[in-house]
């Protein structure tokens, strides 16, 4: 096998072994009245999936996972990634914030929740993230917006 | 016997972690694991009590000697005691049976015969290979078709005549083959053979007094039950015991020592030389006693369970055969996997957090009488559960699902 | 990018690079099998005690030749995985002079998760396959002096 082929035999490998980002958020949504343990498990999943990380993946920090994702998606070969698919645009972003960023707004759109930037902000950790999408998805009662 | 989570608490190893994923040990026909008491016992020897036995006046050595001689004590009642055997520390049940062996030489002649199962581990193998090597008797290998030993060539040879030795395990350590002892050792001794049992699979097992079965020689490794490596025990007869040459001369087995010659002390020390394995010893008789009190017949029966279950659904893969089927199984089970090679399948299911063994189980012509070179092995204690079971299975299905892409390809 | 203008270590490199990207040991093992496919079966014919490399519990084969200067090998195994990190050694070394042969340090093992997949003994089972084709190496050199 050619060093080009094995890259892209890397790529579709990592590509195949993550969960689907969407079918995680999927679930969530399901779940209207699920617990904050159950939508901390599967948001996890989700923002793994995202980064392209793998699924036992212990870390909380937000930025520190973008970054870890950033050192896996800058290795590969441009155009092996341009054959993954689509549906993780992460990939392309080449700043740790930036991807924090974009995967703060692709959770608010995933999981349909309103939109409440200041508070979305504040977030630093998975954990966090998951008590503002309980509280997003309890419509922020009792929280200033 | 009290519930399987207290139990697991009592062994420390079990509750860590491998890749990620809890550690589920299912290698125990390799070695078992040490409970916290008999950690503790060792810890406590060698913290207060160290020092050489037999030696000494000084209260150390007394303390130490007592210990020793304490659980030679323990472990003689635990095989079932009774005036007319002796327990021999050795090393484990190979160092048990080389030492029975070797012993034994002066006693065969050309054209006497020797009995050992197909199915024996090279441990009890070997040493019966050289020793009609040496002394020109005649190696009889009994066929155990599908994993049942055959019960009408063994009382065929025994009746021809001059059969000196049977060397037999108890359960054996890859298809988990629970030998007739009681049923096979009888004829044996009517023949004038002396009968030995390679019992460091089948010590957990059985809960019968030795000399019930109808040994002269029973041999068995410590770390085989909750012991430590490097102490093993050869109980024998009295009289057994003293026609056997010792293998290993020195201090401590001796009586008045010349320049040119020496007196043997009596048993044991005749056939045990050297400093002995006494802290080994004294963990040994720690995890024996450990055992005792859970109940020795509980713990026997749960590990029968576990392995009948291990079996049921391991019977259900298609493409999975569990080698033998023998009347009553025990232990271990071991299996092959079509298109995938033992060491592959090892290696994938290892990454899953499951111990099993794989290779030739130092049972090479065991192995070769089911047509293969290599196997994976699954053998459950009384510690480990019927999820850590369906764990396992799981682990082997999806092994197996992943190779077999590959056999298509290739 | 032509393969053979890389010397053994760079090319070496590009392996040690994918595994360790792929972090995941079954990702790894899917990895290795994929590349080992192309590698050819030494069939039982051939598969004779002279080129068993001896240590290893899986059997493994050798054959190596030297023609125009040039070193021909190719190895096999029953088992799958040592198939695989055996195709590495034959990608590496085959169709190399001896000179580069015989200067050659594998590193691709021990600088991988692959050092702790195979347990001690098949680890120098494996080294000495590469010391095999060395020697070998160092004969042809000798013979040409």
């Amino acid at each position: 096998m050619e060093i080009g082929e094995r890259r892209k035999l890397v790529a579709r490998l990592l590509a195949a072994s993550k969960k689907e980002p969407l079918a995680e958020a999927e679930v969530i949504n399901s779940e209207p009245d699920a617990s904050f343990i159950f939508v901390e498990e599967h948001l996890r999943q989700y923002v793994l999936a995202k980064y392209m990380l793998p699924p036992d993946c212990k870390k909380d920090n937000i930025l520190a996972l973008a970054r870890l994702s950033l050192e896996i998606t800058l290795q590969l070969d441009e155009n092996a990634l341009r054959e993954l698919d689509q549906a993780t645009p992460c990939n392309h972003a080449k700043s740790e914030t930036t991807k924090k960023v974009l995967l703060l707004y692709a959770v608010q759109r995933d999981l349909h929740l309103p939109e409440n930037p200041a508070q979305l902000s504040k977030v630093k950790t998975v954990t966090e993230l998951a008590q503002y999408v309980c509280e997003a998805r309890r419509g922020f009662t009792g929280k200033n917006s | 016997m009290p519930d399987i989570e207290t139990i697991r608490k009592d062994f420390p190893i079990l509750s860590q972690q491998v890749y990620d994923r809890p550690l589920i040990y299912l290698d125990n026909a390799a070695t078992t694991q040490m409970p916290e008491t008999v950690l503790r016992r060792l810890e406590e020897h060698y913290r207060k009590d160290n020092a050489n036995v037999h030696r000494g006046i000084h209260i150390l050595s007394e303390r130490s000697t007592e210990s020793y001689e304490k659980a030679r004590d323990t472990v003689h009642g635990f095989l079932g005691g009774g005036a007319g055997s002796e327990v021999i520390f050795t090393s484990g049940t190979t160092d048990s049976i080389n030492l029975a062996a070797f012993g034994l030489a002066h006693t065969l002649s050309p054209g006497d015969r020797v009995i050992v199962s197909v199915l024996e581990h090279h441990a009890n193998l070997l040493p019966w290979q050289r020793l009609c090597a040496v002394s020109g008797a005649e190696l009889l290998v009994l066929p155990c078709p599908d994993g049942e030993p055959d019960l009408t060539q063994y009382e065929q040879w025994l009746s021809e005549g001059r059969v000196r030795i049977v060397a037999l395990t108890q359960v054996s350590n890859l298809t988990g083959t629970v030998f007739p002892l009681r049923k096979m050792s009888r004829p044996a001794r009517e023949a004038g053979a002396l009968f030995l049992a390679d019992g460091a699979q089948g010590l957990r097992h059985e809960t019968a007094p030795v000399e019930e079965l109808g040994c002269d020689f029973y041999c068995f490794s410590g770390h085989k039950v909750l012991g430590p490596t490097g102490i093993g025990v050869l109980w024998g007869k009295k009289e057994a015991l003293e026609l056997l040459e010792p293998l290993r001369l020195g201090g401590g087995m001796v009586d008045v020592v010349q320049e040119q010659s020496y007196t043997a002390a009596g048993l044991p020390a005749r056939l045990e030389a050297g400093t002995p394995n006494y802290s080994g010893a004294i963990a040994l008789a720690a995890a024996l006693e450990y055992l005792t009190s859970l109940n020795r017949k509980q713990v026997s029966d749960r590990e029968d369970e576990l392995l009948r279950y291990a079996e049921k659904q391991l019977s259900g893969i298609p493409g999975l055969h569990i080698l033998g089927k023998p009347q009553e199984r025990a232990g271990a089970l071991s299996f092959t996997l079509d298109d995938v090679h033992p060491f592959d399948a090892a290696s994938v299911v290892d990454k899953f957090g499951i111990a099993l063994r794989s290779g030739t189980h130092c049972a090479q012509p065991a192995l070769a009488s089911f047509g293969v070179s290599a196997a994976l092995r699954l053998s459950p204690a009384f510690y480990n559960t019927f999820e850590e079971i369906d764990e396992a299975v799981k682990a082997i299905v999806r092994t197996k699902e992943m190779f077999q892409k590959w056999t298509k390809k290739s | 990018m032509d393969e053979k203008e890389l010397s053994i270590a760079e090319y070496e490199q590009t392996f040690i690079d994918d595994l360790n990207e792929l972090e995941d040991w079954f990702l790894q093992y899917e990895y290795l099998l994929q590349i080992s496919a192309d590698l050819p079966r030494i069939p039982s014919e051939r598969r004779k005690e002279e080129n068993r490399v001896q240590g290893c519990q899986s059997g493994v084969w050798l054959e190596m030749a030297y023609t125009d200067g040039r070193i021909r090998v190719t190895a096999d195994s029953e088992a799958l995985i040592i198939r695989g990190i055996l195709s590495i050694a034959v990608d590496l070394l085959d169709g190399r002079t001896p000179e580069e042969i015989v200067s050659y340090s594998p590193r691709y093992i021990s600088e991988t998760n692959i050092k702790k997949q195979i347990s001690t003994d098949r680890f120098n089972g494996l080294s000495s396959v590469v010391d095999t084709v060395k020697q070998f190496a160092a004969g042809a050199i000798r013979r040409e002096d």
